[in-house]
């Protein structure tokens, strides 16, 4: 009884994980409507960021973090800038954006392991704290985590239907061309939640790293990760890619008790084929997204 | 004047918006039938329900007493009816004889092999066919260039040619003269539509802004406005009627 | 020398892969990032076969090529009915099912440890053991291929896939079945795949999973891009030069090995961003609209 109480509270956790990657990744795809993956290599980049400042620099880990946090929002704002707004206006086209993006990310993450190589690297020093609520236990990060899911999930929320920012970012993402023509300056806007979606993800890094620890090809996977909980929880969706992380994160902490270990992997790409398969807009997923006559 | 494609009671919205409501149009065989309106009437809509690109809400096509409507649009093509498009869509990349030589059907000697493995300039017939198709729409010593690289009005003869190459019995025609010169529209397009009637028996429906052209060219005419069939009938009674002439027919 | 007749030998296994991998990118702009898993499920066939199941090199061959054929239907009939977004992370999720299917099914394939000891290819009785032989081998049956897929780019099948890539709707409206098209594309380019898998099983002798990974497949991406996409010989290029590439890296002095395969990925991935910016056609392909 206590082993499912445990894997549950775990899933939920792991789950909130993967909500908060979805999310940001939610934010990039729905302003864009095209795969720009280089948050993958932002991740990497903001996980040891965390490293360098608490344990490197020394800094205390709350000031680490919140200066790792800015510290990603301006990475992803130099990766937009340098790059991947020339690479939009250049060619408009969604295979070169995905492969542009992707080159991105393979640059960092392989910059990254010239530098640091391939060990772990943890950004807590001490021992974590522990909450506790009867024979439940979970250690303080991964409470922090839960706490940012939420936050994070309501605040986008209210951002993106409230503030004129949001409004615009929502109207580029339903008709980019109209946008343009009505004056908005789609590429700034994009730029900006492009950023702000990344630096949501970094936080999940900067979670990571103070948790467990990272490691150079960590953006890739949460990538991956962040893929899933968008395309199960719907394109074209937010509060799908809240739901899709929280699916995705349970499921795989729950499919320990049916599968072993090295399986766990088959089965979520397993269920991202079948969905791709059978429901390609996911579960809360807009339909129609993509009109081709 | 028999009816070689119907449209019946054809409904079609998108979103909140009705492109098409209980639209009911007849293409008679043999003849030019005319289909005009304001932008946004639904006329390209209706040709993408023809042609099977869009599925209707509700009604059906009928081509040659077989229903269409739900058929895929390259086995509509192979039925015997081929639409142009407004945008041209054309393979710019490739050159107007490889546009031309693609859209003629498979032969009869043809087998799958061959399909995939000989060179399509080693047949000699197909190849016949599409100069011959080319120096129809005037544009023969144009072949050997990239689509990209020839100027507009060059473009919308290498989409006629296209069309013409499929063979297909029922031509529909978005716009096939819009952007072009007088000379070529008279020298070329018109004689051109007037020959494939006479001569190759087709049926052609066209949509068209030039009320000239269409009173000029056609036997029949569909008006569309907003989503509906607001008049039909030969030119000249359209002619008469003094609120069409009103709401339409501004210059014709 | 004989270092020179590997490089060789993996050259031209890798233009295989590369130029099949043509037909998908190059000439329909079907983005698939799956082609190391194909490339795989042929390697590991023609392994399977040879050492325990006693088959020789052709005949292995052959299944290899079946097998992988009716593997890429699986992810082929679904996923090409869909729109091109779809495609790409269907295909991804392909490679990856392959390549856990690899890993974990521990009595098929032994999984991480990999299928040692595969006898060398022999062809009526003569064994192609020596490199020299071998790469004779990999010679006529790479010069096969290219020869093949020139065959197919020329062909009236052909002009459909390169109208494809221009323009879908289009396609269909010049009375082509657009999906049946795509699905026989892929599998000619998977079937391909398996060749070169078959010749990489009876080349190296010992093959594991770690070979045929997304790793893989992306290389084979960025080749293509390299040297020119839709291209045979931009894409025969992509492949020479971009295996050559890590062997080069052994020779810069005071490079440790430590970060060779760091360095190598940087290199690879530096050659894609530039690419993708200033120059997507690659070295050899024609500017597109």
């Amino acid at each position: 009884m206590d082993l499912i109480l445990h894997l549950l509270v775990d899933g939920i956790c792991t789950g909130a994980r993967y909500a908060i990657l979805g999310m940001g990744f939610a934010l990039i795809f729905n302003t864009q409507r095209m795969f720009d993956l280089s948050f993958g290599g932002i991740y990497t980049w903001s996980g040891f960021a965390l490293w360098i400042l608490a344990t490197q620099l020394g800094l205390e880990i709350r000031l680490a973090s919140g200066m790792a946090l800015v510290f990603c929002f301006l990475l992803s704002y130099g990766v937009q800038k340098v790059y991947m707004s020339r690479l939009r206006k250049r060619s408009a086209s969604a295979v070169s954006v995905m492969l542009g993006s992707m080159a991105i990310m393979m640059m960092m993450e392989a910059i990254a392991a010239i530098i640091w190589g391939g060990e772990i690297r943890a950004g807590r020093t001490g021992d974590a704290g522990i909450y506790k609520w009867g024979t439940i236990q979970i250690s303080d990060i991964k409470f922090y985590t839960l706490l940012a899911a939420v936050a994070i999930f309501f605040s986008v929320r209210y951002l993106f239907m409230k503030t004129a920012l949001g409004v615009n970012a929502r109207a580029i993402a339903s008709n980019p061309l109209l946008s343009r023509v009505v004056g908005l300056e789609t590429e700034k806007i994009i730029i900006f939640t492009t950023c702000f979606g990344s630096a949501i993800i970094g936080l999940d890094a900067i979670l990571v790293c103070a948790d467990t620890g990272v490691y150079p090809a960590i953006g890739f996977q949460s990538m991956l990760i962040a893929f899933m909980a968008v395309m199960l929880g719907g394109i074209g969706s937010f509060a799908g890619a809240f739901i899709g992380g929280l699916l995705v994160g349970f499921v795989r902490t729950v499919a320990v008790l049916q599968f072993p270990t090295l399986w766990q992997e088959l089965v979520l790409f397993a269920i991202l084929f079948l969905i791709i398969a059978f429901r390609p807009n996911g579960l809360l997923g807009i339909k129609d997204w993509k009109s081709e006559v | 004047m028999a009816s070689i494609l119907e449209g019946k009671g054809i409904d079609k919205t998108f979103g909140g918006l009705q492109a098409l409501n209980q639209v009911d149009v007849s293409i008679a065989q043999g003849k030019i039938t005319g289909l005009i309106g304001p932008n946004g009437a639904g006329k390209t809509t209706l040709f993408n329900v023809l042609s099977g690109f869009l599925k209707p809400d509700r009604g059906q096509v009928i081509f040659k007493n077989i229903d269409i409507t739900h058929k895929a649009p390259q086995a509509i093509v192979h039925q015997g009816i081929a639409r142009s498009w407004q945008g041209l869509r054309l393979f710019e990349n490739l050159t107007v004889l490889e546009n031309i030589m693609m859209s003629i059907p498979r032969g009869e000697k043809e087998n799958s092999i061959s399909t995939l493995l000989a060179p399509w300039t080693r047949n000699k017939e197909k190849l016949e066919r599409a100069l011959e198709i080319s120096r129809l729409v005037n544009i023969e010593n144009r072949v050997q260039y990239a689509v990209r690289e020839l100027s507009y009005a060059e473009q919308k003869l290498v989409a006629i040619a296209r069309l013409l190459a499929t063979g297909a019995e029922v031509l529909l025609l978005d716009e096939p003269t819009s952007g072009l010169d007088e000379k070529t529209v008279n020298q070329v397009i018109t004689p051109l539509l007037r020959e494939l009637i006479s001569q190759s028996g087709k049926t052609i429906c066209l949509v068209e802004h030039s009320i000239k052209l269409v009173f000029h060219m056609c036997d029949y005419v569909f008006c569309l406005d907003e989503g509906r069939v607001v008049a039909c009938g030969n030119p000249l009674e359209l002619r008469q009627d003094e609120k069409l002439q009103r709401a339409f027919f501004y210059g014709a | 020398m004989d270092y020179l007749l590997h490089i060789l030998i993996v050259a031209l296994i890798n233009i295989i892969l590369v130029v099949s991998f043509n037909i998908l990118l190059g000439f329909t702009g079907v983005f698939a990032l799956c082609h190391a898993a194909f490339y795989g499920v042929g390697a590991y066939t023609v392994a399977l076969l040879m050492k325990s199941g006693g088959f020789s090199f052709f005949p292995a061959m052959i299944c290899a090529v079946g097998l992988t054929v009716c593997c890429s239907l699986v992810i082929a009939i679904p996923g090409l009915r869909v729109h091109w977004d779809y495609m790409v992370i269907f295909a991804f999720s392909f490679q990856m099912i392959i390549y856990h299917v690899m890993m974990n099914w521990m009595g098929l394939t032994r999984g991480p440890q990999g299928i040692p000891g595969i006898p060398p290819a022999s062809v009526f009785g003569f064994e192609f053991e020596s490199k020299p032989s071998f790469l004779l081998l990999c010679l006529v049956l790479c010069s096969a291929v290219v020869f093949f897929v020139r065959r197919i780019e020329t062909s009236s099948f052909g002009l459909v896939l390169k109208g494809i890539k221009d323009d879908e709707v289009a396609v269909q409206s010049i009375g082509k079945n657009v999906t049946l098209h795509k699905i026989v594309a892929f599998a000619v380019a998977a079937g391909l795949a398996a060749v070169a898998g078959s010749l990489i099983a009876a080349y190296i002798s010992y093959i594991s999973p770690g070979y045929f990974d997304l790793h893989m497949s992306v290389f084979v991406v960025i080749a293509l891009i390299f040297g020119g996409v839709g291209r045979i010989p931009g894409a025969a290029l992509g492949a020479m030069v971009l295996t050559a590439l890590p062997e080069l890296l052994r020779f810069i002095p005071y490079l440790p090995s430590t970060i060779l395969g760091g360095t190598r990925d940087l290199i690879y991935a530096t050659i894609l961003v530039f690419f993708m910016l200033y120059r997507p056609q690659g070295l050899m392909g024609k500017a597109r609209q």
